[in-house]
């Protein structure tokens, strides 16, 4: 998983895009050594060290990974989207936005 | 060493498929034959799994999955072929049950598993294999299943559990079907999603409130394509404070994911 969004984030350096995690590790600590090892630059929400945690009972996550694409207005848009289909449903979203950008700029 | 343990069972699996041919009435031939679809399809299953194991290139991983999720046809056709030869055996009711819920992707997939459990349902709409069957399919939710999907609701005996477990089912179902449509035009998709929240409130009203229906529910009404996506508030793992809306008029990727 890790090489895969690695890749996707550094494609979109400079997009209008976040790779947000919600991390549900038990120790902080050990897992901030996973972070520079795997070289893990993106933000994560902290679910209380456990799969358990408040966020992911508030999504109803029952399987990890757990992946959901946002557009730029919150809206959900896209889930489950792995590997490639990750990649395609980014992509679609970045180009509806420039597309939009585009028709309120003329 | 896994190999050479599947070369041995393949061999044994051919012998008890040729028995099978042999006797194609009834009995234990049949079930031997339907054993051995299910068993040449977890070896096939198998030796792309250590394939994926052994591989470190990304591409030639998602070639694998593709592969992966490309072989429930070929057995659910062998399921129908057997469902053919023998009507009224048992054996078949749980094989065509097994193939409507093998794992798969694709409109070719979609056929397929639509036909395996269109097939079982028109041979028995009550068949015990069934419930298994659905108990599955409230996981997964294609929307070439709808079809087949109404009918059993329809038609399941109460106190079966078969209704319950059938319109979870079929409210999966409904909920893709129609984030499909939204995804293809914005707002639309709208009687799917009507019909699930339908299916999904009136078993709600029966059920405890930690209930399933419940759930599916919930995520159908706050947890789907279209709908706002839930702020969350928390902290980062440096134990910094911040919100999801923090990234409005960003595309995100929201992960939930662990180091295991």
């Amino acid at each position: 998983m890790y090489p895969h969004e690695r890749s996707l984030v550094k494609r979109l350096e400079g997009k209008p895009f976040a790779l947000i995690g919600v991390n549900s590790d038990k120790d902080r600590d050990a897992l901030k050594k996973v972070l520079a090892k795997e070289q893990i630059s993106w933000r994560s929400f902290w679910n209380g060290g456990s799969t358990q945690g408040p966020i992911s009972q508030a999504w109803r996550v029952r399987g990890w990974p757990t992946i959901y694409v946002i557009d730029a207005n919150g809206i959900i848009r896209y889930r489950d989207v792995r590997g490639r289909a990750m990649d395609e449903a980014v992509d679609t979203l970045l180009e509806e936005m420039r597309k939009e950008k585009g028709a309120a700029g003329s | 060493m896994i190999r050479l343990l599947l070369c041995g069972l393949a061999a044994a699996l051919l012998t008890a498929a040729a028995q099978a041919q042999d006797v194609p009435q009834t009995g234990p031939p049949v079930a031997a034959a339907v054993q051995a679809v299910k068993t040449d399809y977890q070896i096939a299953q198998q030796k792309l799994v250590v394939r994926y194991q052994q591989t470190k290139d990304e591409q030639a991983k998602e070639r694998i999955l593709d592969e992966y999720f490309g072989l429930a046809p070929a057995y659910v056709a062998r399921c129908l072929r057997l469902a053919q030869l023998h009507p009224g055996e048992p054996a078949v009711e749980s094989a065509l049950g097994w193939a409507a819920t093998l794992p798969g992707k694709g409109s070719e997939y979609d056929h397929a598993a639509a036909a395996a459990l269109t097939s079982l349902v028109r041979r028995n709409s009550q068949s015990p294999a069934l419930l298994g069957v659905m108990a599955q399919l409230q996981f997964g939710g294609s929307p070439a299943l709808i079809d087949p999907l109404r009918v059993v609701y329809a038609r399941a005996k109460p106190n079966s559990g078969l209704p319950e477990q059938a319109g979870l089912a079929l409210a999966q179902s409904l909920r893709r079907r129609y984030e499909k449509e939204w995804q293809a035009k914005k707002g639309s998709g709208l009687a799917d999603y009507e019909e699930a929240e339908k299916v999904l409130t009136a078993l709600a009203a029966k059920e405890p409130p930690t209930g399933r229906a419940r759930e599916i529910l919930f995520l159908l009404q706050h947890l789907s394509v279209g709908k706002p996506a839930p702020e969350i508030a928390a902290q980062d793992l440096d134990g910094v404070s911040f919100k999801l809306s923090d990234y409005r008029g960003k595309v995100v990727v929201l992960d939930f994911w662990g180091n295991w």
